[in-house]
């Protein structure tokens, strides 16, 4: 069995070589020196000269080591870090609203019935399923209603109702075994407490798995941020590290890599929790 | 069971307040434009305007409308230029403020009354044109677009002037009385007027004209050259006389690469000049772009780049069989002695002319300060601000234009008469402008962006043709 | 039902939590989604997004005769067809393993994550650098003495964009599989060992089963990553594709750039209609299997 899941290991292990890649070069290429103008070029430094016949290779050493684009960044131009903040505070803001918004609309939509629940959860499906081109516009609006069009409220506001996560714990919340929710309602609980100390533990993972996927989603927000954010200093980073080749594409992999450490830190924090779904199960004793 | 139908009710209820609210937005935006567009002036006491020059019409007179309020204007990137005349604006009237929105700069500059400016400049975060454009749509979507919007940076003013986006301002213009003949190049005005002869965007300045330029050096060497007393040359007896001259010549370094760019040029014009935008249909005249483009067949025995030749430091040492200079600034160069400029006719004997490099706005029709927007932009064509030494280009003002063209003379170290000499010719070339199309940059990129391909190599003269078709189509149908 | 009245005496007073659990999202989804989508939708029947004068279904007959919707349409019809089959089942696999791991395959899970992590810019640079006509595949070709194809212009182009859909959302789903996963509780499978279920058997009675709603998820988000992906498209074909990968978000995107909202809302539409009934349709299947879910 041991064999078996070393065998298993390796193949995954290989397999993730080449998601590991892409990361693993941005931060090497951070510690490379900052190159000017060579906004045209393809700017990855590894990918070294070609070789006689001309192709390119990847390597994993660079010509020239050097701090210049940490020190960039974290030193000579505070506005790297603003914007790192701005993201950090959008992002936040909207996995804590989403987290509690969608959390309650599932447990609605699974204790609930009434005539139209599916057909109502079709809709939010469907609605969902709208790209961004689409409802940006209206959006704009509406945010133009109510006044809020100028703060990152237009942002954080529809990203906290986002249908995704009722979504998500929905069909979560399904797989869950009534018996134990009528246990808890013959004991005399209701709802609000069938909520928070049964119905939400088991969907820990759930959870888990919408913050990490919100985050991933948000961190990395750039259209609606375009349209609504008419500061510089309210940018969030993400708008710039996809705009890097215009300007200081010397820099962007210190930035990125900058960037993506508290993301991934957070993920593999957040990774533990994916599986403590239903260790509270064993409330077989009841 | 009474859940079932009360969840029934309220979800009917729930759909018709939805619907409800929706259909108000729309409405509201609706009624909005479409008021504005049929009846542009409805704020004012002047009633609406579509035709010129119709003085017949019952007596529309335009009332100078009291000067406070606020405005507000979207431009891309900004200029010093803007903002001293912003400054210069708000001092004449206290009362006004004026709020410039530039993206690329991320900056609000806000001007309060009694003058003096707020703003902070910090680095761009390297956004992009197609974001500007992406805002900006939303913006004029929603009706929440600025009162005014600068029409030179790229924007696809076809589309925008074909949809209703601005406002026309022909009868301002010519409610405007210092604005006439004597002062001001008013065919500058005329070329930017649509086939209707209606105005939707303001010239505030535009320059000239392409001129060819012939090396004095190569013309002594080879004893070749335009005649005496020519004034304008079509491109192809440009061509014909630098290879010419390039044959002839013993000197080491001569070379033809404004040949290019010239070709260059027309491929562009062609391209944009096949779209018409009623339709949407794109009709390319293949005789004609297969005949520039066999011009580069043609310049591939004459160097076009000598070997080691750095363009920056160079390009002005170094004698060349035709260049090519289109706009204001380097035409003043030409005349430096070292070219003979001739003047650019374009093929069809007609000469159509129009501006390189302009500065332009527009007064969108959602605005609700028209007046004022009007009253502001007429002030950056006035007199005061047109004299100014750092507004850019030529201008639309002719005193304007001369108090600028002498100081950069005289600075420059020239007597007063070479100034006058200079003025009288630049004055000329610009009086020459007749025509300005609402082309829009995406066309133009599209076109030079297929040239380039085929000039690298990588697609034949048929390839080009219909990749450049296939591009323009797709263009034209998103 | 036993008891009857009696729960539903309890259960009228009690409803009112999920009830007020319910109308918040409902409120803000409707405020934010819901009006929106009703808001677009006039749009769709109007000609001109500006002046707002209605012409009925004239846009949808135009849109039909629009070469280039028709082209992308038809491109991003192949892409989903292969793409989101291929990724599900991918991620499946990866998530089954991942679970097998335990500990190590959730810290794995954080690995798959990386590509929607990292900026587009960087990861489409990564893979133009691989895939381009002189890159590192077709260097590696070269060794071989094979002449590799063209990747980003030609015909094996879409199957390119196929695989880097796949391997930047295979993560994403890995997520959602692995929560889903975990979610089942174990004494489902302690039962039907308990009844001498083999380990096919409590594979396919239970996890599949259990899954379904979760595979529903994934589907549908599989389609919403879908659109997403034409970002990375867009970087790496730039504004005029190789036409096999002109996918409709490109219709979409560059009609919002020209201000023809109202044809970017038609389009969509006619989209989201085929859509709509695929989802329908897998609605209702997983309706029916996850009906006994909870027993």
């Amino acid at each position: 069995m041991k064999r078996k899941r070393l065998l298993l290991f390796l193949i995954v292990m290989c397999f993730s070589l080449l998601w590991i890649g892409p990361l693993v070069l941005t931060v090497i290429n951070s510690f490379a020196p900052i190159t000017k103008g060579e906004s045209d070029t393809i700017s990855i430094n590894e990918i070294r000269d070609k070789d006689e016949e001309g192709f390119t290779e990847i390597s994993f050493l660079l010509e020239a080591y050097s701090l210049e684009q940490y020190e960039e960044i974290l030193i000579k131009t505070p506005v790297y870090l603003n914007m790192f903040w701005n993201s950090v505070i959008i992002t936040v803001s909207v996995v804590a609203g989403s987290v509690i918004v969608s959390t309650l609309g599932a447990y609605g939509f699974t204790m609930l019935r009434f005539r139209g629940k599916e057909l109502l959860f079709l809709v939010y499906i469907v609605v969902m399923l709208l790209p961004l081109q689409v409802t940006l516009m209206p959006n704009y609006l509406i945010a133009g209603f109510l006044g809020i069009e100028n703060s990152y409220l237009a942002i954080i506001l529809p990203a906290v109702f986002n249908p995704f996560g009722v979504f998500l714990l929905r069909q979560q919340m399904k797989v869950l075994p009534e018996e134990c929710m009528e246990a808890a309602k013959i004991d005399g609980a209701g709802h609000p407490q069938i909520f928070f100390y049964i119905t939400l533990p088991m969907v820990k993972s759930g959870i888990a798995a919408l913050v990490m996927l919100l985050v991933i989603e948000y961190w990395n927000l750039i259209d609606q941020a375009i349209i609504f954010i008419k500061r510089i200093e309210q940018y969030p980073m993400s708008v710039f590290l996809a705009r890097i080749n215009k300007e200081a594409s010397g820099i962007s992999y210190a930035a990125a890599t900058f960037y993506i450490i508290p993301v991934l830190a957070l993920l593999c924090y957040g990774h533990e929790y994916l599986k403590e779904g239903i260790g509270l199960m064993n409330v077989k004793g009841r | 069971m009474s859940q079932c139908l009360k969840g029934n009710k309220i979800m009917l209820i729930f759909v018709l307040l939805i619907l409800l609210i929706s259909m108000s937005a729309c409405n509201s935006l609706s009624i909005e434009s479409e008021d504005v567009a049929e009846i542009p002036e409805q704020e004012t006491e002047t009633a609406d305007t579509q035709k010129d020059m119709d003085i017949s019409e019952p007596e529309e007179i335009y009332v100078q409308p009291e000067m406070s309020g606020e405005i507000s204007v979207n431009v891309y990137e900004y200029s010093e230029w803007l903002e001293t005349a912003v400054l210069m604006f708000v001092e004449k009237y206290p009362d006004m403020k004026v709020n410039i929105h530039s993206f690329y700069n991320g900056t609000d500059v806000l001007v309060t009354e009694g003058g003096g400016v707020s703003s902070m400049s910090s680095r761009p975060a390297g956004q992009t044109r197609e974001d500007y454009i992406a805002q900006l749509n939303t913006q004029l979507l929603s009706g929440k677009a600025d009162d005014i919007v600068i029409t030179s940076t790229g924007l696809p003013l076809g589309r925008y002037v074909k949809m209703g986006i601005f406002a026309d301002i022909s009868f301002y213009l010519e409610s405007a009385e210092e604005i006439n003949e004597m002062d001001y190049f008013m065919n500058i005005f005329d070329a930017y007027r649509t086939k209707s002869g209606a105005l939707y965007q303001l010239p505030i300045s535009a320059t000239a004209i392409p001129l060819v330029c012939f090396d004095k050096e190569l013309m002594d060497n080879t004893g070749i050259g335009p005649a005496e007393d020519a004034v304008l040359i079509t491109w192809r007896e440009a061509l014909d006389i630098g290879k010419e001259m390039y044959d002839a010549s013993t000197l080491m370094n001569t070379f033809m690469e404004d040949a290019r760019a010239i070709v260059g040029n027309l491929f562009t014009k062609a391209a944009v000049a096949s779209i018409d935008y009623d339709t949407g249909k794109v009709e390319i005249d293949q005789e004609r772009m297969l005949q520039l483009l066999s011009v580069f067949e043609e310049l591939e025995d004459y160097q076009t780049l000598p070997e080691g030749f750095d363009l920056f430091q160079d390009k002005y040492n170094k004698p060349y069989g035709i260049n090519y200079q289109p706009d204001t600034e380097a035409a003043m160069h030409a005349l430096n002695g070292y070219e003979v400029p001739l003047q650019w006719k374009y093929d069809d004997g007609e000469v159509y002319l129009s501006p390189y490099y302009a500065l332009d706005f527009g007064i969108t029709n959602q605005s609700k300060n028209k007046e004022l927007a009007w009253e502001f932009l007429r002030y950056l064509i006035s007199e005061e601000v047109q004299t100014l030494p750092s507004c850019p280009h030529a201008g639309v003002s002719k005193k304007g234009l001369q108090a600028r063209v002498e100081g950069r003379v005289i600075t420059g170290g020239g007597s007063a008469e070479y100034a006058q000499k200079v003025v009288a010719m630049v004055d000329g070339w610009v009086s020459q402008i007749t025509a300005y199309r609402a082309e829009d940059t995406d066309l133009i990129q599209i076109s030079e962006g297929t040239l380039e391909e085929f000039i690298d190599g990588s697609l034949t003269t048929e390839e080009t043709i219909d990749k450049l078709i296939n591009r323009l189509e797709q263009y034209m149908n998103e | 039902m036993p008891n009857v009245s009696r729960k539903r005496h309890h259960r009228q007073y009690a409803k009112a939590f999920p009830v007020f659990a319910l109308s918040i999202s409902l409120f803000g989804f409707s405020i934010f989604y819901l009006i929106p989508f009703a808001i677009s939708l006039v749009y769709a029947f109007v000609e001109n997004p500006v002046q707002m004068n209605f012409v009925g279904f004239r846009n949808f007959i135009e849109l039909f005769q629009n070469k280039f919707f028709i082209l992308g349409f038809k491109n991003t019809f192949i892409f989903m067809a292969f793409a989101i089959p291929l990724s599900m089942i991918s991620s499946l696999l990866l998530a089954l393993a991942l679970k097998r791991l335990g500990r190590m395959g959730n810290l794995f899970s954080v690995i798959f994550l990386i590509p929607l992590v990292l900026p587009s810019a960087t990861t489409v640079q990564f893979w133009m650098g691989i895939f381009a006509d002189k890159g590192v595949l077709n260097g590696f070709l070269h060794r071989f003495g094979l002449e590799g194809p063209s990747w980003l212009a030609g015909s094996y182009t879409m199957g390119v964009m196929i695989f880097i859909y796949i391997w930047k959302n295979l993560g994403y789903n890995t997520v959602l599989f692995l929560a889903g996963l975990h979610t089942i509780p174990e004494v489902y499978y302690s039962c039907a060992s308990i009844f001498g279920a083999s380990r096919w058997q409590r594979f396919s009675h239970v996890t599949l089963v259990y899954l379904t709603p979760t595979f529903f998820l994934v589907f549908i988000m599989s389609f919403v990553n879908s659109f997403k992906i034409f970002r990375e498209v867009y970087l790496m074909q730039g504004e005029f594709p190789h036409e096999s990968v002109y996918l409709l978000q490109y219709f979409v995107n560059n009609t919002l750039l020209s201000l023809n909202y109202h044809r970017l809302v038609s389009a969509v539409y006619v989209l989201t209609l085929v859509i709509v009934l695929v989802v329908v349709i897998a609605f209702k299947f997983e309706d029916r299997f996850s009906e006994n879910l909870s027993d």
